[in-house]
């Protein structure tokens, strides 16, 4: 005979809150969607002041705002990560299992950066 | 959100069987696995733009000086218009992860006003980006004199207008190639999330949930939609801001 089995340990199942933990969580929420808009208002407020065509993009306030930028994005997606997507609250093997492949991106950043110093430095020396 | 209770049971009882595995569920896992290798394909076209940028430098426009238009208002206004889009998909994630917040504690009401506002946050984006396509398309009226290949197969010197797949006024054609391709397959992403939120609208508004006593497909769309928010994120900086 086929026993019911409870099968509800399959589905993230609702939880009661006080109203004190709600308040927590949409506190949380707030200030998380205040830094994201400050972050991109600050971004675009640089990008407006300090363009790329006044400072020269070879410039070295331009090195300066390009890798300013490059770590803000990734602080803005490291709290759409952990928070809004609650990757901060799921437990720490899902966590290793999700973002450890990204290890291949940096290594793909890497190779290209090599292929395109190869390839301008061929193109270089075939216009010569 | 539940700590994972599964790390603290005795072995026995976790290789058992009658948990789920990482002590989340077997939908969001499998989500999160499609978003991973969604993201190794949103990377690999970053990468590649980035590539495209660096080996034709002298070629590449300064983004700021094509994508410099607002609607209704004339003049030189560089990233606001392009900031206020990431503006609308950050406000819309927002409502998102109330929806979701919603569902954890069986609010239908709230489920459905705060998704049914990303909904609509997710098809004014998909609007703006239809302006900014079209903006880019036609182009400046003035155009720029350059050198094209014609239907013939000849070099001809012609006054150029806005942007195709074989020249674009604005620089190297691999500029536009890579617009369309990546605010494409990134706005056809946001299409998807949106048809997707609908659905799940529906859902909720006929009871779906609640006859089944958890809200967790709301959970798994907002999954879906705060990566696509996280992914233009990126594109922001690398296509935009860069």
């Amino acid at each position: 005979m086929i026993q019911e089995i409870d099968q509800s340990f399959q589905y993230s199942q609702p939880h009661a809150r006080t109203p004190e933990q709600s308040r927590a969580v949409r506190k949380k929420i707030l200030m998380v969607t205040l830094l994201l808009s400050a972050i991109t208002i600050f971004e675009v407020a640089v990008g407006i002041i300090w363009s790329k065509t006044h400072v020269g993009a070879t410039s070295g306030t331009w090195q300066l705002i390009k890798y300013t930028y490059i770590v803000l994005t990734l602080i803005k997606a490291g709290y759409i990560v952990l928070v809004f997507m609650h990757l901060g609250d799921e437990s720490k093997s899902l966590r290793t299992t999700i973002l450890l492949p990204f290890i291949l991106i940096i290594y793909f950043i890497w190779i290209m950066l090599i292929e395109g110093n190869d390839i301008v430095q061929y193109l270089q020396s075939v216009l010569k | 959100m539940s700590q994972s209770a599964s790390l603290e049971m005795p072995v026995k009882k976790l290789w058992g069987g009658g948990t789920s595995p990482f002590g989340t569920s077997y939908g969001k896992l499998m989500m999160w696995f499609f978003l991973i290798s969604d993201a190794f394909t949103f990377s690999s076209l970053l990468i590649s733009l980035g590539y495209a940028r660096y080996v034709h430098a002298d070629a590449w426009p300064v983004v700021e000086n094509v994508f410099y238009h607002f609607p209704f208002v004339h003049g030189h206004l560089p990233l606001l218009y392009v900031g206020l889009m990431t503006f609308i998909l950050i406000i819309s994630s927002v409502t998102m992860v109330l929806a979701v917040d919603a569902g954890h504690t069986n609010n239908k009401k709230g489920v459905l006003f705060w998704l049914g506002l990303t909904v609509i946050g997710g098809l004014v984006f998909l609007s703006s980006q239809a302006w900014e396509w079209y903006t880019f398309i036609v182009g400046n009226p003035e155009g720029k004199l350059m050198q094209i290949v014609n239907a013939e197969g000849q070099t001809v010197m012609a006054t150029v207008h806005g942007a195709n797949l074989q020249y674009n006024e604005y620089g190297h054609t691999l500029f536009a190639n890579f617009f369309f391709f990546i605010t494409g397959f990134h706005g056809f992403h946001v299409f998807t999330g949106v048809l997707l939120n609908a659905i799940v609208w529906i859902q909720a508004y006929n009871g779906v949930f609640e006859r089944r006593g958890h809200y967790e497909m709301v959970e798994k769309v907002g999954l879906y939609w705060h990566f696509v928010d996280l992914v233009w994120v990126f594109v922001f900086t690398f296509f935009y801001l860069l």
